[in-house]
């Protein structure tokens, strides 16, 4: 999910403590703010650290001016025979960089495994800017626009789609040898590992306590929660995603798949969350400050939460919902809407566009069991009641 | 009879503000305190009627500012969230389309308020009643994610050594962290040191602003002798009703929640909103920007006017508030019509005059009008606040010259500058300030 979507749940899970907000409004305490800084902490130590301290067995960073698509694509189908080579729990990283032309010009390329065919596919597309507008006339010569190389091992994509290369730092992908002989694409190998573990949470929130303890600060006890607790929503709301995490690192190694319950990107759920989070967050200065003073209460303090959740919550958001969904249904049915101009070769070659002789469906992509997806919302439920139940009393 | 000649105030307010709005750097506010000192000396309309004018300055200049930002780069805080997709638009001879689409988000925040209007006076007083404990850690919050949530820009390092990826990652981060720092210092200087006449202080800030935004700006127009291509007055624009629906929502709750909040300005608003809403591309920008433009300055002002709230935001609010204060709901609801036929005024005025600007843009040489520019943004500076803001606009142009070198976020300045006032909220800015040898 975005940044501010874990920053503002971090905020809200801390409103649920009372202490801390007694504190706030009486004392002017800033401990609050605390929990929305460790709800974005591990994207902010995987994009700010960590992506910089990998080391990728091939970097591909072509002449934007005279890229060689097959050359390429012969490059990374080469990895990947490499990976199935390698013991299970091996990996062979690569690395593509973006090609910056302008101050706001990319030339733009893209990936795409084709695990029906066994095949990488490396397209070219036109000079776009950051936004991804293209710019008309610049698109490659039909020889240079597609690269197809063949590979040998099961490939598993998870990810399934193309991924277009075209602004900020370009992505990596790590190829996995797994125990049964498959081949599977870890899309930026770097990111969800140590920097979303529970582990690490957990040494931050000790580490939290013994420096408040030390300094003998009031509240002491609540800061590993207030720590710990938007650490693990972080992880949880990702989970939500495609990519899940390393839970338990450094015992486990390996990053975990997501649950597919929704996209980090989509423009629905992010405000849903983020609306969601500061209706909670009102709630809770209702019932803890409110209390202090009538000035500060604007609801009674005995009107039920289920009612109110009800009415500023689920009420507008299943308008929106709806209205979001009569869109996407209305988008679908013209297709040339969806695909935005500036959509790279890849995307193009999967849509049959560019290849339309060879058969490019995109694969049905391996998902978790239904079970598992509930018990993911089950939780986030269960953190909740807990927090509602007891927060009063912390 | 009487409200038709309210609404003739409002009008004559509009082209008023329509038309400071296209001179760069001069803000609306400076216009309205004067217009009140001559109100207080000769009251040439009832107050009610003077406050009506006041509402046409502002939703004019609202709406109309795009002009500057666009065709003469001098943009306000409110328009930075935009200025880079305008004057890319200008830089592809677009102008005009990038003025439409600003406008057009301008409109739709309009609109927004409109709706907003009739349950403001329920949802408003409530939410004051909950938050106004909560300022200080809501203000620190917002900062903690401003700084967090900037991300490197080094396009991908290529450098070879882990050590070296992260040097080259960390420049623009670094470089962010410097320039907070810088603008807090000089937020401790500025806002708790006596460094004006004591009869100018109340335009302490107005050199900051000038110093980060327009100098920068000015300078590197100056050296990088950028040219104008000729602009294209089209008929017609290329944006999507899915473009105008994204970037009028969250550019409204952006400008609205600054309005709302203390210190907090539309750029910054712009960015909550937008990272909230997952708003992106320069379509949904512009228009974004224009409705949260839009709806920081008109919102302040409309939330002065909402019955039970009692609440000034905004400089155009406590100017009025000296002359009126208004009593009835129906006041409210004259300053809402107000609003929507001004709105919908300045935004022909806003066609018409970007055609003016094009015309007289083609005749002269950009670098010169950036010049005249940095000469009128001087004269502004010596006329309100003398020399002592001529020196705190340098020191500040230094800063946002750090800023525009290193591609860092320009929100950096502008919180740090205001960090002092959300470390005295939190009661602890006094002690930071003998730590930092600042007061």
């Amino acid at each position: 999910m975005k940044g501010i979507t874990h920053f503002i749940t971090g905020i809200m899970v801390a409103t649920f403590l009372k202490s801390l907000m007694v504190g706030a409004a009486v004392e002017d305490s800033l401990v609050i703010v605390l929990g929305g800084i460790f709800g974005l902490l591990p994207d902010t130590i995987d994009f700010k650290f960590l992506t910089y301290m990998e080391k990728n067995d091939v970097v591909l960073d072509p002449d934007p001016y005279d890229i060689r698509p097959q050359e390429m694509a012969e490059k990374i189908a080469e990895e990947i025979n490499r990976a199935g080579e390698l013991r299970p729990g091996q990996m062979r990283k690569v690395q593509l960089h973006t090609l910056k032309i302008g101050p706001d010009l990319w030339q733009s390329y893209g990936i795409y495994f084709n695990t029906r065919m066994n095949e990488v596919v490396i397209g070219v597309g036109p000079h776009v800017t950051m936004s991804g507008v293209p710019s008309p006339g610049t698109e490659p010569p039909a020889d240079k626009a597609v690269g197809v190389a063949k590979y040998r091992p099961k490939l598993i994509d998870r990810y399934g789609r193309p991924s277009d290369i075209k602004g900020f730092s370009g992505p990596s992908f790590g190829f996995l040898k797994k125990k049964d002989g498959s081949v599977e694409v870890v899309f930026i190998p770097w990111h969800r590992r140590s920097g979303h573990s529970l582990t690490l949470g957990a040494l931050f929130a000790l580490l939290g306590y013994l420096i408040a303890s030390t300094f003998g600060w009031r509240n002491a006890h609540l800061y590993p929660l207030v720590i710990f607790i938007p650490w693990f929503m972080h992880i949880l709301i990702d989970t939500y995603g495609h990519m899940g995490n390393n839970l338990f690192w450094p015992l486990t190694k390996q990053r975990t798949s997501g649950l597919y319950l929704v996209s980090a990107a989509s423009p629905f759920w992010n405000p849903f969350v983020v609306y969601s989070c500061i209706a909670l967050i009102l709630w809770n200065m209702n019932r803890f400050t409110g209390a202090l003073s009538p000035m500060y209460l604007a609801l009674p303090l005995d009107t039920p939460v289920w009612l109110y959740l009800l009415l500023v919550v689920a009420v507008p958001w299943a308008i929106m919902g709806a209205i979001y969904v009569i869109y996407q249904a209305r988008v679908k049915e013209r297709p040339a809407e969806l695909v935005a101009p500036t959509a790279g070769a890849a995307a193009a070659v999967a849509a049959g566009e560019l290849m339309e002789e060879r058969e490019y469906e995109i694969a049905e992509r391996p998902r978790p069991p239904l079970w598992l997806r509930f018990l993911g919302l089950a939780v986030l439920a269960v953190v909740l009641i807990v927090l509602y139940s007891y927060g009063g009393g912390w | 009879m009487e409200s038709l000649i309210y609404m003739a105030y409002a009008l004559i307010g509009t082209l008023m503000g329509s038309l400071v709005a296209v001179l760069p750097g001069f803000h609306v506010f400076n216009l309205a305190a004067i217009g009140a000192v001559i109100f207080v000396s000769f009251p040439f309309v009832s107050p009610l009627g003077l406050a009506c004018i006041f509402i046409g300055l502002l939703v004019g200049w609202a709406m109309v500012g795009t002009i500057a930002t666009t065709f003469m780069g001098a943009p306000d805080d409110s328009m930075r969230v935009t200025v880079f997709p305008n004057q890319k638009y200008l830089m592809y001879g677009r102008g005009y389309e990038a003025s439409v689409v600003t406008g057009m988000g301008a409109l739709g925040s309009l609109l927004l308020l409109l709706v907003l209007a009739s349950f403001a006076s329920l949802v408003f007083p409530a939410f004051r009643k909950l938050v106004t404990p909560h300022t200080h850690w809501i203000l620190m919050g917002i900062a903690a994610y401003v700084l967090q949530s900037e991300w490197p820009k080094d396009w991908g390092s290529r450098a070879k050594t882990r050590l070296g990826r992260l040097k080259d990652g960390w420049a623009s981060l670094s470089a962010g962290w410097l320039v907070f720092f810088l603008s807090m210092m000089l937020g401790f200087i500025v806002l708790n040191m006596p460094v004006t006449p004591i009869d100018k202080t109340f335009q302490n800030i107005l050199p900051v602003f000038i110093g980060f935004v327009t100098v920068p700006w000015v300078l590197t127009n100056t050296l990088s002798r950028v040219t104008i291509p000729p602009q294209t007055v089209s008929n017609t624009c290329y944006v999507s009703k899915k473009d105008v629906a994204r970037g009028t929502t969250s550019g409204f709750l952006g400008g609205i929640f600054a309005a709302y909040t203390p210190i907090i300005t539309a750029g910054v608003g712009g960015l909550l909103a937008g990272h909230s809403t997952a708003t992106g591309g320069d379509t949904q920008f512009m228009v974004s920007g224009g409705a949260g433009r839009f709806a920081y300055f008109v919102g302040a002002f409309f939330l002065f006017w909402v019955p039970l709230l009692h609440l000034i935001r905004g400089g155009l609010g406590w100017i009025t508030s000296m002359v009126y204060q208004p009593k009835t709901v129906s006041e409210f609801w004259l300053l809402v019509a107000a609003i929507a036929i001004s709105g919908v005024f300045a935004f022909f005025l806003l066609l018409l005059f970007s055609r003016a600007v094009i015309k007289v843009i083609g005749r002269f040489d950009y670098r010169k009008v950036s010049f005249a520019v940095l000469l009128i943004a001087i004269g502004i500076v010596l006329f309100f606040v003398g020399w002592h803001g001529l020196v705190i606009m340098t020191i500040a142009g230094g800063i946002g010259l750090i800023q525009v070198m290193f591609r860092t976020r320009w929100m950096n300045m502008l919180i740090g500058f205001f960090f002092p006032i959300f470390l005295n909220m939190a009661g602890v800015g006094a002690a930071v300030a003998r730590f930092l040898g600042v007061c």
